[in-house]
């Protein structure tokens, strides 16, 4: 029965905490052997857990009621039996000392479980991340997917180990509490259950009651901080168009309808606790004064109700903070699998994995391949959705050592030439053939090695100057390096920095745009490709910068296949061959 | 607590809820101590046909007093839901004000996420320290020394047993905190190590993919994970002991009242129900240490979040005292705009070593109606000059004049009403397209002159399009393009009456064909409206055409005259011109 009013509690629950959370109403069995899924490295962690938790709540249990025979049996004053207490006393002491050793099995197992549960879910994301297409990262925002590994991470495994604290204990406790309750007498059983379900009752209608106030609240602080972020964004319009005060006094009008609105909504939140103490002491003067009226019962045996009711009242106080957390964990257990659950990149043909041949065809690079470089397009076809094609039944012939550019407005489609090269996308249709071979029978790494390719954003890590230069060959000697920043038109500046190829960008110094892209282009000089792809390098830079980096360009193209991709004319100046491509709608 | 002086200014309107909140919550502790001694006193009499009336009596003043203490309870609650509001919408609005006085430099010295976070979050972490400091600390000492002294008046050596207990339970209990909450720091790190290697591995894909690095970046994924891993599991040690330590001694205390206990009834001091009533303190108590703890960590976070509060109400807005003497005027009363030898520095402190200059020893002059073009590469200094003309920051060497007076003579409001800017990265915002264009005016222009001004931006065929000067602009003007963004903030300049305005490389994101009509407009414009223009371009075409020519190069002026005479003389100049001979399409 009280396993029944218990879950019914919940049931009331639930559906608020999940609103809280994403919508996520009910726990199946499907997401709890998805969690298993993370845990089965902590198994042996998980039965100390698991029986731990038994024995501490079993003790929880045992102890009022032995505390309470022992008030009833030690006598009445002028002869109290001192040897018996003293005896009682120890082996309660003992009692209590062994549930605290179960106790803390319990909470440091959980945190163990609960710190690999969220390690095992960012390894298996972190994998996962390798083995996505481009196509995933170009559909979905990047702090998207950073939430996943650092919040939802972070969320199963609090709500794994509040599941785990309070779970096992707390069921051993309230199904022993009830049977021994019963036992004593089930009429103050049937006064105390009743007052369980009204202490849930209140805490959850109260809580329910405040979800709308909250959303309100919530709403406006939402919209003052989009003031103030707009107020700093715009700061200085603000001060150049003297309109300081038009943006305070509407900041004003919602900052005291936020005020207004708070003081509703912190009052309400604060509700819950003092009620909830109300009916505990109303229980307190029901245990005693009816526990005396009809159950007769003993000073000792109210010590044990009195006891009992703790272990009731606990569990119900914390009751909606953990169901919150456990929905919200499960509501990002799902936005995990979602990700999980996503179709891979297609595996390399002929090759296992694509990574260690990856590492291994880092060292062939230095070998000067005999390879020549020519590239056909074959009747590509390719569109990003199945309804708007941007190449439609596309051909292209690039002899070896030649200087292809491609020129159009912006949305041509100029930068799916590199996705398709690259195989950072497939074809629908047709094929593309490097020196005669198909780039599908490639293994990707491979087929990547042979280009070098520089983009529009410059992406240099936060490590030195010589760390990102070798950033594709960690093992290259020191005069390779600068070798490569040499042909790259980057060593000169470099060298002027106050740690020269020890500086890290970004932390210590900010680089300019145009220097930034130079280092890209030593980073790729000295992989010393094939093939050369520059994709709108230039187009964030002034034209005196654009004109240095166009010649270390050259330098770098010159007897390699090259491709240029950009909008200014002035970057393609001297190619073989020009490739207009136009707007598709 | 003078650290927090202008802090606790906004607390004081609330100093009634502070008192009454306190006062409330004290007296429902006080109703709750004697609950257990009324408790005890049922248990002792026992049931009985003589009793019956004193347990009914008792047991109805009991719920009598509980009803009182909640009514009490719920008055404290209120005086805190008033005073963390309050507090939080007076920090809110000086805290806006402050930073709004405050000069552009400053600003950034700060830096805008410090004083975003200072503005939301922090003046919300104060708050619920407000809100607690309210509700609980007050109630929480009251329990417990009240507990106490009930005690002693009841049996003084019983007393005993809940003190030392209670002074155990509180020292664990701020020992455990104090270490976890030390080593969470270490964890938090370890945290934003793991989103830095996640974000620079999603950001980089296609380097990543290029270079066949794939592994490199899971390896550091993976290393951060497992040490945050390691860290959270190093901290479970200490965290794990808090829950078992602190029931453990809860329990100890109550076998002890027991123990001890059975020694006071045999002398007969005691009775069994008075039992009770000590082990019902020690429960209230132990809750209420508790309780403390928590409040430790949240306080902790709001004095963190105080301090940063209290330092950005404590900046004094930046100003110099208006400039007089001979320098304060020029009498060449022919030039509206007149730089003489102006230097200037980001860094403040190194305003003496050169390498540090942001502009060295800039000099010009420009007449009313005139137009003034500036060129460089990036990083020349070209932003710094209109920055300066604005006043936005302060000049370190020279003097600027407008209208014959030194800028730093005039005050600010007279100033920026005399120019009309159009920064590089333009902000629009949240509302109409006529709010945002109306933006430095006092009184609306009339419909025709609005439109007027926007064709001569380029803007006004696109305005009709998004449905007309009404229409919405989202927050930083997100449904619009970037070369809309531009065309309507240079449209905002436009519909001030200020006779100069300043346009910073404001057609980068037009193609060819918009700009060049945005050119002759601008000047068809100027010359009907007298209006003078500094116009800073990387664009040789869009300048060729101004009165006078400044080139800049490494913050030194390296070349200034006409387009013609630049192209012969300056070696710089014609280095560009020949970099953009052929011209751009977009």
């Amino acid at each position: 029965m009280a396993k029944e009013s218990m879950l019914s509690g919940m049931g009331n629950l639930s559906p608020d905490a999940a609103k809280m959370s994403d919508g996520k109403s009910r726990i199946s069995m499907k997401d709890l052997t998805a969690l298993l899924r993370f845990t089965g490295t902590s198994k042996i962690s998980l039965i100390l857990l698991i029986l731990a938790a038994v024995f501490s709540g079993a003790l929880q249990v045992v102890a009022p009621a032995f505390l309470g025979t022992t008030i009833d049996n030690m006598g009445e004053a002028g002869n109290v039996d001192l040897k018996y207490l003293g005896t009682r006393a120890s082996i309660l002491l003992g009692m209590y000392l062994l549930a605290a050793i179960f106790t803390w099995v319990v909470s440091y197992f959980a945190n163990v479980v609960a710190a690999k549960t969220a390690l095992e879910v960012r390894n298996a994301l972190s994998k996962k991340l390798t083995r996505l297409p481009v196509s995933f990262y170009d559909t979905h925002a990047q702090g998207d997917t950073a939430t996943h590994f650092i919040n939802d991470a972070d969320a199963i495994s609090e709500g794994m180990l509040q599941g785990l604290l309070n779970l096992f204990t707390v069921l051993v406790t309230i199904l022993g509490t009830v049977g021994f309750m019963v036992f004593i007498s089930w009429k103050m059983t049937l006064i105390i259950l009743p007052m369980a379900v009204l202490m849930i009752w209140s805490a959850t209608t109260i809580a329910k009651k405040t979800t709308k106030y909250f959303k309100k609240q919530q709403n406006l602080v939402g919209s003052i901080s989009g003031d103030v972020e707009e107020n700093l964004y715009g700061r200085k319009e603000i001060k150049a168009f003297g309109c300081e005060e038009k943006f305070l006094s509407s900041f004003r009008e919602k900052n005291r309808e936020l005020e207004a609105s708070s003081v509703t909504a912190q009052f309400a939140s604060s509700l819950p606790n003092p009620v909830t103490r109300f009916v505990d002491s109303t229980t307190y003067v029901l245990i005693g004064a009816l526990g005396v009226w009809f159950g007769g019962l003993t000073a000792g045996n109210i010590t044990t109700f009195i006891l009992y009711w703790k272990n009731f009242s606990k569990p119900i106080n914390d009751l909606t903070n953990i169901t919150t957390q456990i929905m919200a964990a499960f509501a990002s257990l799902s936005r995990v699998f979602k990700i999980l659950d996503l179709p891979e990149e297609t595996p390399d043909a002929g090759s296992e994995a694509e990574t260690a041949s990856g590492e291994k065809s880092a060292n062939e690079m230095n070998e000067k391949k005999s390879s020549e470089g020519e590239v056909l397009f074959e009747h590509v076809t390719f569109g990003y959705t199945s309804d708007k094609k941007i190449f439609d039944d596309f051909s292209l012939s690039v002899e070896p050592g030649q200087k292809v550019a491609i020129i159009g407005p912006t949305g041509c489609g100029k930068t799916t030439l590199m996705n398709l090269l690259m195989r950072f996308y497939e074809p629908d249709s047709g094929r593309i053939l490097i020196d005669g071979k198909d780039i599908k029978d490639m293994p990707r790494s491979e087929l990547r090695r042979r280009f070098g390719m520089v983009l529009q954003e410059t992406w240099l890590l936060e490590r030195s100057i010589r760390d990102n230069i070798a950033y594709g060959r960690p093992e290259a000697t020191d005069e390779e390096v600068i070798a490569a920043a040499r042909a790259a038109r980057a060593h000169g500046f470099i060298k002027r920095l106050p740690d020269g190829y020890d500086t890290i960008p970004g932390k210590e110094i900010s680089l300019s745009e145009g220097q930034k892209q130079l280092l890209c282009i030593a980073r790729v000089l000295l992989m010393d490709p094939d093939l050369l792809i520059l994709d709108e390098a230039t187009s964030a830079v002034d034209t005196l910068t654009e004109k240095r980096i166009v010649e270390a360009f050259d330098n770098m193209t010159s007897g390699r296949t090259g491709f240029i991709i950009a909008h200014r004319l002035s970057t393609i100046a001297g190619a073989d061959q020009v490739i207009s491509l136009g707007k598709k709608k | 607590m003078k650290k927090y002086k202008q802090l606790f200014k906004e607390f004081r309107p609330y100093r009634l809820e502070f008192i009454v909140g306190p006062a409330a919550k004290l007296f429902e502790a006080i109703l709750e101590l004697f609950l257990p001694i009324l408790m005890g006193k049922i248990v002792d009499t026992g049931f009985s046909s003589d009793s019956r009336g004193f347990i009914v009596r008792t047991a109805l003043l009991m719920l009598g007093m509980a009803a009182l203490g909640l009514a009490a309870a719920a008055v404290c609650q209120y005086c805190a839901a008033r005073a963390c509001s309050g507090v939080g919408a007076r920090l809110r609005d000086r805290l806006l004000t402050k930073v709004n006085s405050l000069s552009v430099a400053q600003q950034e010295k700060c830096g805008v996420s410090f004083l975003n976070v200072a503005m939301t979050s922090d003046v919300n972490q104060v708050c619920t320290g407000v809100s607690m400091f309210i509700r609980l600390v007050f109630r929480a000492p009251f329990i417990t020394v009240g507990g106490i002294v009930m005690a002693i008046l009841l049996d003084a050596p019983m007393s005993v047993v809940i003190a030392v207990g209670s002074a155990m339970f509180l020292i664990t209990l701020l020992a455990i905190i104090r270490v976890t909450f030390l080593r969470f720091k270490v964890v938090q790190q370890k945290l934003d190590r793991i989103s830095s290697v996640v974000n620079e591995r999603l950001s980089g894909i296609r380097v990543v993919r290029a270079f066949s690095r794939e592994k490199y970046h899971q390896d550091l994924t993976d290393e951060a994970s497992s040490d945050y891993a390691q860290e959270n599991i190093s901290v479970a040690r200490y965290s794990a002991l808090l829950r078992p330590i602190t029931i453990l001694i809860m329990n100890a205390s109550v076998v002890f009242v027991l123990w001890v206990g059975g020694y006071r009834i045999q002398a007969g001091v005691l009775t069994t129900g008075m039992l009770l009533t000590f082990t019902n303190y020690i429960f209230s108590i132990f809750d209420e240490l508790n309780k403390l703890g928590n409040l430790v960590v949240i306080f902790s976070r709001s004095f963190v979040s105080a301090e940063r509060i209290e330092g950005v109400l404590e900046l004094e807005p930046e100003r110099r005292d208006p400039e007089t003497g001979d320098e304060a005027e020029d009498h060449d009363d022919k030039a509206i705009v007149k730089w003489k030898n102006v230097s200037f520095s980001y860094l403040t402190g190194k305003e003496d070593s050169e390498e540090y200059y942001a502009l060295k020893d800039v000099s010009f002059e420009l007449r009313k109606g005139e137009k003034l073009g500036i060129i460089g590469t990036t990083g020349s200094g070209k932003s710094t000059v209109l920055a300066l003309m604005m006043r936005l920051y302060e000049i370190d060497k020279g003097h600027i004049y407008i209208g014959g007076k030194s800028i730093a003579a005039i005050d600010d409001q007279t100033l920026r009403e005399k120019m009309a800017p159009v920064f590089q990265t333009t902000a629009l915002f949240e509302g109409t397209i006529r709010e945002n264009l109306n933006l430095g005016r006092k009184t609306p222009l009339s419909d025709e002159e609005f439109k007027t001004r926007c064709e001569v931006a380029q803007a006004w065929d696109f305005i009709c399009e998004k449905g007309g000067p009404d229409a919405r602009v989202e927050p930083k003007g997100k449904n619009f393009s970037g070369g809309q963004r531009q065309r309507l903030s240079i449209a905002r300049a436009l519909c001030t009456d200020s006779e100069i305005l300043l346009l910073d490389d404001c057609t980068a994101a037009l193609d060819k064909d918009t700009s060049a009509r945005f050119s002759a407009a601008l000047s068809e414009h100027a010359k009907t409206h007298q209006r003078t223009v500094v116009e800073i371009s990387s664009k040789i075409n869009e300048i060729a055409d101004s009165d006078w020519i400044i080139v800049l190069d490494n913050g030194s002026v390296v070349g200034q005259g006409k387009h013609d005479a630049l192209l012969k003389e300056c070696e710089a100049y014609s280095r560009i011109a020949a970099s953009q001979e052929m011209g751009g399409v977009e």
